[in-house]
């Protein structure tokens, strides 16, 4: 809010009133404070509420979240979850799809791809876990 | 929200809840804000038509800048004092020495007849020397004396220190005391 300019009014001494005028002008404030003629009217209190009613803003209208349609696919992905549920299974899909497509000849040519596809008893659980080392015996 | 729920909440936040379109906000800022904008403006002008205008204009303005009301910058009824006063000053500039010292009619019977009169006798009294004031100095006494803020506060109001407050103020008694040194007996301030 624009509180305007700073007026430049200076404070000098001013010498006090005497005792008998400052008496006076408590009464004749006190007189002022309850004068009836400073109370509004209540025509004027009711002319002022209405005005105040007419001008306020309407408030904000609640609007209800749109219903959950139904159908099979709806209760399919409620079953699994809900949307994020099935985007991560859909991601999930898609990227083996890719391994498979995209890097199945090279893995099966590396180290990884060779020790997966050649199983001897040496390179079975014991090699997991020395506990299992009986097995072998 | 019913009114007494609403009763021991800020302004600044009953005004957020109104502009959210709450609808016991508008009644309870209403009830609470119009008799003082109204005081504020009918002790600035000295009439109540022109006390009604103004004060039905500064409402308006809280009504039409409430959405944008950023809280924790200024009190709602500081920025509304701040609105009457420079409403009522245009006006005052406007009509100066037509009708300034005009008081409205009396209301109310409660008290005894003599009373009474006496009572708006010093109100008249009162208002026309408040009337030969400079006009800043009127609206820091009338927010010190009869409206009852603190100099930081009326400070805020007047953009000014509260140096400069306790400066004007003080000058504007001093002549609101010579103004009415010669009703003193008239208004029944006898010495002794």
């Amino acid at each position: 809010m624009h509180w305007g300019t700073p007026m430049a009014e200076k404070k000098t001494e001013i010498a006090p009133l005497a005792a008998r005028d400052d008496a006076m002008l408590e009464s004749l404030f006190a007189v002022a404070k309850d004068a009836p003629a400073a109370q509004p009217s209540p025509d004027f209190m009711a002319r002022m509420l209405a005005e105040a009613e007419a001008l306020q803003p309407a408030a904000a209208e609640l609007v209800a979240a749109p219903s959950p349609r139904s159908g099979p696919l709806i209760r399919l992905v409620a079953m699994l979850g809900g949307w994020p549920s099935v985007s991560g299974l859909a991601v999930a899909t898609m990227a083996g799809v890719w391994i498979g497509v995209a890097a199945g000849p090279a893995m099966m040519q590396s180290d990884l791809g060779a020790s997966l596809l050649v199983t001897t008893d040496e390179t079975y659980l014991s090699a997991l876990d020395a506990s299992f080392a009986f097995l072998g015996n | 929200m019913p009114y007494d729920q609403q009763s021991d909440i800020p302004d600044e936040a009953l005004l957020v809840l109104y502009a959210n379109g709450d609808d016991g906000a508008a009644r309870t800022l209403t009830l609470r804000l119009t008799p003082r904008v109204f005081a504020h403006a009918f002790r600035m002008l000295g009439n109540r038509a022109d006390a009604e205008d103004v004060a039905q204009e500064a409402l308006i303005r809280l009504w039409k800048i409430a959405p944008e009301w950023r809280q924790g910058e200024a009190k709602v009824t500081t920025w509304l004092y701040r609105v009457v006063a420079n409403l009522a000053t245009d006006r005052l500039r406007r009509t100066r020495g037509v009708a300034l010292d005009a008081i409205a009619e009396p209301e109310d019977g409660a008290k005894p007849v003599s009373e009474t009169m006496q009572d708006q006798a010093r109100q008249t009294a009162l208002n026309a020397a408040l009337n030969t004031l400079p006009d800043r100095q009127k609206e820091a006494v009338v927010l010190r004396h009869i409206e009852g803020l603190g100099n930081p506060e009326i400070a805020e109001v007047m953009d000014i220190s509260v140096e400069a407050v306790e400066s004007l103020t003080a000058r504007g008694k001093r002549a609101l005391a010579q103004a009415l040194a010669g009703q003193r007996d008239a208004l029944g301030y006898t010495d002794g």
